[in-house]
Parts: C-alpha cells; structure tokens; sequence
C-alpha cells in the first residue's frame, strides 16, 4: 500500500516539475519568435518554421516526462 | 467511465506478437494514399482539378521543407520526406474519426502512430536512410570522418547522436499522439457533451504539426550528414 502511494506521487511529481523547464522554455522561444516577426515582418515563415522545430524539441523534454509517468503507472498497474 | 490506454488487440502469429489494431489501421492510411495517389496520377491535366492542385500545392511544400534543409541535393530524397509527411500525417489524422463505434475484442481503433511500435519502426528507417545516404554521398571512409568534426574528442558524442536521434523521432510522434488521445479520453469522462471538441480541433493541428516536424527533422538529419562543410 506504501510503495503503491509513493508510486502515484512520483507519477504526479514527474509530469509536474518536469513540465516546469520546458514551459519557461517554449516561453522564452515564442517571445523571442515574436518579437522577431514584429521586427522583421518579411522573416515571418522562416521564423515560424524554426520556432515550431524549436518548440517541438522542447515539448519532447515534458513528453519524456510523460513516458516515465505512463511507465510508472505500468509498474503499480 | 473508466480510462485505458495503451490497450491493444493482440494476436500471436509463431513468436511473434502482433498489435491487429494498429497494423489494420497502418494498412488503411497506406491503401487511403495510395488510392488517391491513383487517382491524382491518371486524371493529370494541364488545367488542375481541386485534388491536384491540392497534390502540388503538398509536393510544393515538401519540396521547399527538403531543400531547404537538405539544399539543391534535396530532391534527390524527396521521396522518403514526402512519404514521411503524407503517411504520419494521414495516420494521426485517421485517430480522430469515431473508431469508438467499432467493438473489438481488445482495445480499439485509433491513430496506428499511438503504437510506439509504428513510431519505432518509422524512426528506424529514418536512422538507416540518413546512414545510407552519408555513405553513398562521401563513401564509407568520408562518413566515419564526419565523426570527428570538428574535433577528435567529439567522436562519442556524435555517435550517440545517431542513438538519440531514432529514440527522440520515435517517443516525440508516439507520446504527443498519445497524450492527445488521453486528454480527450479524459475530458469526455467529465463532460461528454461539447467540451471536448476545441480539443479534437486542437489535436488536427497537432496532427500536422507533428507530421511536419518528423519530416522536417528526417531532412534536417540527411542534410547534416551530406552537407560538404561541416
């Protein structure tokens, strides 16, 4: 019963802290993103496409976050 | 309303175990492009019909992702970019029909891509296609130099690079499918009725995008490993 609760926090605990540093991140790229086009109206594709391929290798951090959740949640089952 | 995921029809042909589920899915997006590849292919015209201006207008879009990341060697690898985009496309699409409707025996219809199996294999073909590709470009020799830019003592790093690479395509494509289906499994248990829908409308833009980042990132891997300088 112990280890089961434990288990279930550390599940809630994975996904939470780890979604923390990919959300600051993927905050900073879209600002930055941002203020390039309000800059330079005429790059607007180019940086969306770099910010998407940005934004796709930060949202990975929180879905291996997610992964060691779900594994988790295997284990207690 | 109870929550599962992960859940597969599972039938065992020798010794292998074989996920039904998402082969029959897997089948049906390939037959689906497949089929309408045909029928854009015999009805060519000098003036477009809608479906084929809506095939050049994707063959131009993957057209400039491949140069643009691969430069002027990129149409030689159009093929492999653009059944990447067209099938991971049609696939995380084909997850938001109503599969629910059909009873299995276990598990149920969905996208095939929220099978890390799918994910795995695509991730796999990519891995070999870019190896192959650097050796055919610069020949064996020429390719395992690469390793040692810019200096020598990078040569670890870069070769777990082509470990890490698969392994990111694969869990990146297979958790957000995933995740996506979960949040909807979960906000229809709250409240069936109209909640879920800004999410299924959210989950089709996933769809794209993450097609488009798998075949972005496959062209930006076959580009890194034929480009000329490093």
């Amino acid at each position: 019963m112990e280890t089961k609760a434990i288990a279930l926090l550390a599940m809630g605990l994975a996904i939470g802290l780890g979604a923390i540093g990919p959300g600051l991140g993927m905050g900073h790229a879209v600002a930055s993103a941002i203020e390039a086009t309000a800059r330079q109206p005429e790059a607007e594709g180019k940086v969306r496409t770099l910010m998407f391929i940005g934004l796709a290798f930060l949202e990975a951090l929180a879905l291996y976050a997610l992964v060691i959740a779900f594994i988790i949640m295997a284990q207690i089952g | 309303m109870e929550i599962s995921f992960g859940e597969h029809w599972i039938e065992h042909i020798g010794p292998l175990q074989v996920h039904v589920d998402t082969i029959l899915t897997a089948w049906l997006a390939m037959a689906f492009l497949i089929i309408v590849a045909l029928i854009i292919r015999f009805n060519l015209d000098r003036i477009p019909s809608k479906i084929q201006a809506l095939a050049e207008m994707a063959l131009d879009f993957i057209k400039n992702m491949a140069t643009g990341q691969i430069g002027k060697d990129g149409r030689k690898h159009i093929a492999l970019i653009a059944s990447l985009f067209l099938f991971i496309l049609t696939a995380n699409l084909m997850g938001q029909l109503p599969w629910k409707l059909i009873h299995l025996k276990e598990g149920e219809f969905a996208s095939p891509t929220n099978d890390i199996n799918t994910t795995a294999a695509l991730a796999i073909i990519v891995l070999i296609y870019y190896l192959g590709a650097g050796i055919m470009k610069k020949g064996l020799l020429g390719h395992i130099k690469h390793y040692f830019q810019p200096v020598w003592f990078m040569a670890p790093m870069n070769l777990l690079e082509d470990v890490t690479r698969p392994f990111s395509l694969a869990l990146r494509l297979f958790a957000n499918i995933l995740a996506g289906e979960v949040i909807i499994m979960v906000l229809v248990a709250l409240i069936p009725v109209g909640l879920p829908i800004p999410m299924v409308l959210f989950e089709l833009f996933v769809a794209f995008i993450q097609a488009f980042i798998f075949a972005i990132l496959a062209a930006s891997y076959i580009g890194a490993v034929t480009s000329e300088e490093h």
